[in-house]
């Protein structure tokens, strides 16, 4: 949405959207819907690619189908609306109508199958301010049945489908599965999470080495992936690498790897966004197929999947699973969509103000000046610098930091008293400089401070090209870092690599599939960066002008008096 | 004038190379629990240059321009934050761009002695004169509370022969790091 507003902030008349619901939720979708009626009202033009339709209904003038790069059909609103199941099927076309879907016949549940799962007063807080993102979650799972997780973007789906699969470790109790409690450890060795990220997940260089990793093969085997493929309509790719698929093509081979897995229980997040009708059908027959021999969770807003592939859902909002659903009828079916177009906005607070006391050019300064310090053997020098650190962070709100910061000095200084000409000597000179850059990094790029220090940075007139590649980092770092944890989480959930001996054994492997996949996901990421830094005007020669305003305050001119005087005390000491 | 012109980096090139520039950013972020002992620091050294390869070749083969490695070593330098690490890495940068436009962009020769080279220095910057400087340091603590210094001694040699050993240590295992470049490069972006 924020790209929309972007780029109607800059007067454009042609709006092209690329699958812009595929992440989001009913509520979600439905506020885009209103966004695009009054663009539409403006008189702006909107072409749209999407596999989801419902929500065009009302927006859509007419309805283009391409298939291998051509326009094949075009429609007009009310042939489209008109068109019969049968033939939305046979042109892989989406419901125009929420209300038609029909469940699809499955055979009834057997009776007192054992319980896989049972989730009882589970509980998670994230942050150090105890925000519980979920309490007391109850709701549990029979063997071989397809579970559904619905509710709105943020309620906490994915986060519980992550405990539940051992990646994060929760607050309250043990999740049991099979009746026994379960660490986390042994949680990931029985569950398999697939995560939204596809991209996250490949390891290899083909598509069938992907299917075929941590497998033994057998010409049992081998004849499986094979029907496996061809059924999923992907044999033709086999021997493509899987960063080179499309999107929806990543997602099935992924299904793929969860249906081969030995793991009696599969977490599956959003399988089905950007797939369309036919693919959607294989998918969901894949699922039912899963289900025979596994226990399936899936996380999903996708009602049509919910309706070919799901015995039952489970709704969660307010951190909590609130409602179950089973799915047996179409009426089942419009109270699960009811469920889910009631907006459930999940509470967040606002994030906390800071007050900034200091101008950013302050401590790029300071920054310099350590690095200068640091440099020379000068102890009393670093330590005065070191204090200075601690005055600068403790005034900048930061008391935390500061706290830690004196804490741990004082603790090398006791532990060089106490225990003298010994190794403690040799950390107190040396940990004292490693700390103080950690910290002095932070000052100037931790909370919300990289943006200020990039616009003390366009001050300075520095060239427009070395802004850009520190806007880069500033925006991208924090990224890549959940990217790196993204990564480890699907190692794990996979089994590669569980011991420190295994990764020491196949080091270069495991250096492989750690950087492999962040670098190639990086690469497509620059590409489509350019791209939209390009239709946005970035490489115009025109001068950007700031929105932040930056001023030199009292605290400057008084933190610039303290480093003087710490700098000359620790000169003449 | 055009093929100058095709040579020049893109604003393309420049987001890639820094974004894959981040990746060894934040691969020494999360590796940086090796820096909780004096011991495990002299391994960082080794372990950086086994892991730092692959970004290395991938951008050394994927943006075949002179500038590229340059930004590489910018970027990752000043995210390390200390200054002679700083000023050495941006120096080995500068070297293996002259190495590249000597033998030729994109050549697996260059980029591996341009690699060898940047992982030595990088030692330097990283470990070897943090200890040395520390080292010294110490000396001055210990003239000043009037000690003896038999410790020093014992610290002075650990530091020269550690030195030695750390530098080849390096220049192997940062020859191992090239070698699974060239083979990653190979086995995925070659497709």
């Amino acid at each position: 949405m924020i790209s929309i507003l972007s780029a109607w902030a800059t007067d454009t008349d042609i709006f092209l959207l690329d699958e812009p619901t595929a992440n989001l939720d009913f509520a979600a979708t439905q506020q885009l819907k209103d966004i695009l009626l009054e663009l539409k009202k403006q008189g702006k033009t909107l072409l749209l690619s999407e596999h989801r339709l419902y929500y065009l209904a009302d927006i859509a003038d007419e309805y283009w189908i391409m298939a291998n790069g051509e326009i094949k059909q075009k429609y007009t609103a009310e042939e489209a609306k008109a068109l019969l199941p049968l033939q939305l099927h046979t042109l892989c076309l989406r419901t125009l109508d929420l209300e038609k879907i029909t469940v699809s016949e499955r055979p009834p549940q057997p009776e007192n199958m054992p319980q896989a799962l049972s989730v009882s007063d589970l509980r998670y807080e994230y942050g150090r301010k105890n925000r519980a993102i979920l309490s007391d979650v109850n709701f549990s799972v029979c063997t071989h049945e397809i579970v559904g997780l619905v509710g709105a973007n943020g309620c906490g789906k994915t986060t519980l489908g992550k405990l539940i699969a051992g990646l994060y470790h929760s607050t309250g109790s043990e999740i049991p599965l099979f009746g026994k409690a379960q660490k986390p450890k042994q949680l990931q060795k029985q569950v398999l999470f697939i995560m939204q990220e596809a991209e996250f997940q490949f390891f290899t260089n083909s598509v069938l080495h992907e299917l075929q990793y941590g497998h033994k093969i057998t010409a049992e085997f081998e004849k499986k992936t094979e029907t496996l493929l061809k059924s999923m309509d992907m044999w033709e790719c086999r021997d493509r690498h899987p960063f080179s698929l499309s999107g929806g093509q990543m997602q099935r081979l992924t299904l793929m790897m969860a249906y081969l897995s030995d793991k009696p229980i599969v977490i599956l997040d959003e399988p089905t966004a950007g797939q369309d009708a036919e693919s959607l059908k294989r998918c969901a027959e894949l699922i039912r197929e899963m289900g025979k021999e596994k226990t399936v969770l899936i996380i999903t807003h996708d009602l049509e999947l919910i309706a070919d592939a799901c015995d039952r859902c489970i709704g969660l909002s307010g951190g909590h699973a609130d409602t179950e659903f089973s799915i047996r009828s179409q009426q089942d079916l419009q109270a699960v969509r009811r469920y889910m177009e009631y907006f459930h906005p999940t509470k967040v607070s606002p994030p906390k103000q800071y007050k900034e006391r200091f101008h950013p050019a302050t401590k790029l300064l300071y920054w310099l000046v350590l690095t200068i310090v640091i440099s020379t053997s000068d102890n009393h020098l670093v330590y005065a610098a070191y204090a200075a650190l601690m005055l600068l962070t403790a005034a900048d709100g930061r008391l935390i930091t500061a706290l830690f910061g004196s804490a741990s000095f004082s603790a090398l200084w006791a532990a060089n008293v106490l225990l003298p000409d010994t190794l403690f000597s040799f950390i107190l000179v040396l940990f004292p400089r490693i700390i103080a850059i950690g910290i002095s990094m932070m000052t100037l790029i931790g909370r919300n401070e990289a943006s200020r220090t990039l616009a003390a940075l366009r001050n300075m007139h520095l060239p427009e090209r070395f802004i850009m590649i520190v806007a880069v980092i500033f925006r991208f770092f924090p990224v890549l870092s959940g990217d790196v944890k993204l990564l480890r989480q699907s190692i794990r959930t996979r089994g590669a690599f569980v011991t420190l001996w295994q990764k020491l054994r196949a080091l270069p492997s495991y250096i492989e599939i750690l950087t492999v996949p962040m670098a190639l996901r990086v690469i497509r990421i620059a590409e489509t960066l350019s791209a939209s830094a390009e239709t946005r005007g970035i490489d115009l020669k025109r001068r950007k002008s700031n929105f932040l305003s930056l001023r030199f305050s009292a605290w400057d001119i008084l933190f610039f008096v303290v480093l003087t005087v710490s700098v000359v005390v620790g000169l003449i000491l | 004038m055009e093929t100058v012109n095709r040579n020049k980096l893109k604003i393309k090139d420049i987001i890639t190379v820094v974004l894959l520039a981040l990746i060894n950013v934040v691969l020494f972020f999360a590796s940086s629990l090796l820096y909780a002992t004096p011991i495990t620091i002299i391994l960082m050294p080794v372990f950086f240059a086994l892991l730092e390869g692959i970004v290395y070749f991938i951008i050394g083969t994927k943006v075949k321009k002179p500038g590229a490695i340059l930004i590489y070593s910018i970027v990752r330098a000043i995210l390390g934050g200390y200054l002679p690490y700083i000023i050495l890495f941006i120096l080995s940068g500068a070297i293996t761009e002259l190495l590249l436009w000597k033998i030729g962009y994109g050549s697996a020769k260059a980029l591996t002695i341009g690699y060898i080279i940047n992982q030595v220095l990088a030692a330097f910057g990283s470990t070897i004169i943090p200890y040395a400087i520390a080292a010294s340091a110490m000396a001055d603590q210990a003239v000043t509370d009037g000690r003896q210094d038999t410790i020093l001694d014992a610290s002075k040699l650990l530091q020269s022969w550690v030195s030695v050993v750390l530098v080849i240590g390096v220049i192997v295992t940062a020859f191992i790091g090239a070698l699974i470049g060239k083979r990653i490069v190979k086995k995925h972006l070659t497709v």
